[in-house]
């Protein structure tokens, strides 16, 4: 998985927040990254972490009245978020795509699939009706539709989930985009089909040296395909880093938590997994303080006070900063403040937020290094 | 046709919940459930494994009968379930108990947390022990009375409803918890808390739990003993330490070979291990319902359908249905 320097997007403190009847809910909060030609970037959350509002913000798909978007989405050079309605209709479908969850809902149900891939090729590609035939079999036949003439006949309702994931997918690479944006796209499937549809993405992605944003709250499923990832906790980056050193070397708290309570084919049966007490917040009217503090065995009185910002991390040797490990987190793993922090609490029994240190269970608060 | 677990002669126990060729029909001739037979020993966690469509959840609910199996017996501590009138069978539920993969929409929105759980007691008129009652029941499954036991569902978190939700089952004091995919709706970091907190319950109410999921390291982290289900038959059942170490049908190293994990990271990720789809189960192959899957298939799967059998000597109480299983 090599990259190429070409920077092809960059998200610049974007901010989505909608009004709601609580007050204004920020589902993304200043989020700032940069994606390079071919590269990867995974996206992992909760729900409500925004990672999806994130993905939507992106391709300005946030349809809501409510909603107000803020910040910069450079996309080979244009900001998306205040481009001509004109010249953003020509970029979806085109030279950015997305593909969702449910392809029920993004599929046109009164539409043949050969319609529906026409039609891209047409507007985008101004293809001929023969070359638009020919090209959606083959689109077809690459992401693995057997028997693709006579399915192009086809109603979405008369595919399997496995072969509508596959058609959305040919639908979304029809236009030969630069950036793929894929939201929870196995949640739906099966293991064995999810594993295809991911073999499938990644195949596509190194032949076109397209692009990907993988959105997931499974960080199995961006273990060793994503680049690097992104870890997002109420609305923010709490920890970015290259997808193996994430693994092997989290910062951040909330990182460290979700790895271990993670039931894995590894362990041994009946093992009492670790656990992160309590649940992810909604935040109304943005984050003061940490959000992820409340259930943080390391929280000190600083961390209720003060937003921490996502830094670089002063260890990472990597020249490029846009591609080296930072985590937002007063107290973070591996550090001489953090392992303080977390042995000052197991001495006082509970954390700043007076949250018993019994609740992380066993093994649950984490080992100081 | 033997099952893992025999009644004479060995000395081992008598099954508590023993099922035996279960089938679940549906209009339009789809047999979700085509011929099942299981035991279930008291004090053990047995949990049914596969895909969408494999017929675990029709399973699950012909398990507790509601609504009961299309043919087949399921005995319960020694009893026909489909011989018992509905008032023996209504006398009986309190002890066979299910909770849902929906938290949510499984409670009744209208009550209270305190009301959903003293239902049941309610109804069956039952003293609580010492220790057994509605709060200390909402305390055990981490939900703190005082605090939260007037709150409704919709101010709950999924994973505080799936407490909720199992609260409501063990205030009966059930012998058997059934499980349909309890954690799959929830959160990873909060899938956690309720993992733990069923294997704390089981230990400390004696339970014996049947648990349906589609995910394989949750299954590995809660259960004793597992079965493998595609289309409507078990292909594959054993201890867990045999099903994970030593796989022997090629549709369970097929299932352990898809599963994304973390560990991924520090390899790099092979080819597809299978290829295909589920057949539809209103017309499964012929033969082994998976050989149009299988990369060891040849012509005898196609004409004979393999049996569940002992995968050999010393292996008596692991069980596969091949022709040509896979000797670790």
């Amino acid at each position: 998985m090599t990259s190429p320097d070409e920077l092809l997007l960059e998200v610049v403190d974007v901010t989505t927040s909608f009004d709601t009847d609580l007050g204004r809910l920020v589902a993304v909060d200043g989020v700032s990254f940069r994606l390079h030609r071919g590269e990867t970037l995974g996206v992992v959350g909760e729900s409500g972490s925004g990672k999806s509002v994130l993905a939507r913000s992106v391709l300005r798909l946030v349809g809501d009245r409510n909603a107000q978007v803020t910040g910069r989405v450079v996309l080979r050079g244009s900001d998306v978020l205040k481009m001509p309605d004109r010249e953003l209709r020509r970029l979806r479908g085109g030279s950015a795509a997305m593909i969702f969850q449910d392809p029920m809902t993004a599929l046109n149900g009164t539409m043949r699939i050969g319609s529906q891939l026409s039609e891209s090729l047409r507007e985008h590609l101004g293809l001929r009706r023969r070359q638009q035939r020919d090209a959606s079999i083959e689109l077809l036949r690459s992401v693995g539709i057997p028997d693709a003439e006579r399915q192009l006949r086809s109603y979405p309702h008369q595919l399997s989930g496995g072969m509508r994931q596959r058609a959305m997918i040919a639908i979304a690479l029809a236009c030969g985009p630069d950036l793929l944006i894929a939201d929870e796209p196995t949640t739906a499937l099966d293991v064995t089909m999810q594993r295809q549809v991911l073999d499938l993405l990644d195949r596509q992605r190194a032949e076109r040296s397209m692009s990907m944003m993988l959105i997931t709250h499974d960080l199995g499923v961006v273990a060793g395909r994503a680049d690097s990832i992104m870890v997002m906790y109420a609305g923010r980056i709490v920890e970015r880093a290259p997808a193996r050193r994430l693994f092997t070397a989290p910062r951040h708290p909330y990182t460290d938590g979700l790895l271990r309570s993670i039931p894995r084919l590894s362990d041994e049966p009946g093992r009492e997994l670790a656990t992160i007490p309590g649940s992810p917040p909604i935040v109304i009217g943005g984050s003061t303080a940490c959000s992820f503090a409340p259930r943080c065995p390391r929280a000190q009185a600083r961390c209720l006070n003060e937003l921490p910002l996502l830094v670089e991390d002063a260890r990472t040797d990597s020249p490029s900063s846009s591609d080296g490990h930072a985590y937002a987190c007063f107290y973070p793993l591996g550090t001489e403040s953090g392992d303080a922090a977390l042995l000052g609490n197991r001495r006082a029994g509970s954390t700043a937020a007076g949250l018993p240190m019994a609740a992380f269970g066993p093994t649950g608060d984490g080992v100081p290094t | 046709m033997t099952t893992s677990v025999e009644t004479k002669g060995h000395g081992r126990p008598v099954p508590l919940l023993e099922l035996s060729g279960v089938e679940v029909s549906y209009p339009g001739g789809v047999r979700a459930v085509a011929g099942v037979d299981l035991a279930v020993v008291r004090g053990e966690t047995l949990s049914v494994v596969g895909e969408s469509g494999c017929g675990k959840s029709s399973l699950a609910r012909a398990i507790v009968h509601a609504p009961p199996p299309t043919s087949g017996t399921v005995r319960f501590d020694g009893r026909d379930l489909e011989a018992l009138s509905p008032s023996e069978l209504r006398a009986l539920r309190p002890r066979l108990q299910m909770i849902f993969q929906d938290p949510i929409s499984s409670l009744n929105p209208r009550r209270t947390a305190r009301q959903i759980v003293a239902d049941g007691p309610d109804i069956w008129k039952r003293e609580l022990a010492d220790g057994g009652g509605v709060d200390d029941t909402l305390r055990k499954v981490g939900i703190d009375p005082d605090r939260m036991g007037d709150r409704r569902p919709h101010q709950f978190s999924g994973g505080q409803c799936q407490r909720i939700s199992i609260a409501r089952a063990v205030v009966l004091e059930p012998d058997v918890l059934v499980c349909d995919e309890p954690v799959s709706a929830l959160d990873v970091s909060v899938q956690a808390q309720v993992l733990n907190l069923l294997r704390r319950l089981k230990a400390d109410l004696d339970l014996t739990m049947v648990f349906i999921a589609h995910d394989l390291a949750v299954v590995k982290n809660i259960s004793d003993r597992v079965a493998v289900m595609y289309l409507g038959k078990i292909c594959e059942i054993g201890p867990v330490r045999a099903i994970y170490g030593n796989p022997a049908h090629h549709y369970t190293r097929a299932l352990l070979a898809s599963v994304p994990d973390v560990a991924d990271a520090q390899r790099s990720v092979s080819d597809a291990p299978v290829s295909g789809e589920v057949p539809s189960p209103s017309s499964p192959p012929s033969g082994c319902r998976f050989r149009t899957r299988c990369p060891r298939a040849e012509l005898r799967c196609a004409t004979e359908e393999p049996e569940l059998n002992a995968l050999g000597a010393g292996h008596d109480d692991h069980l596969v249905a091949c022709h040509f299983p896979v000797r670790g």
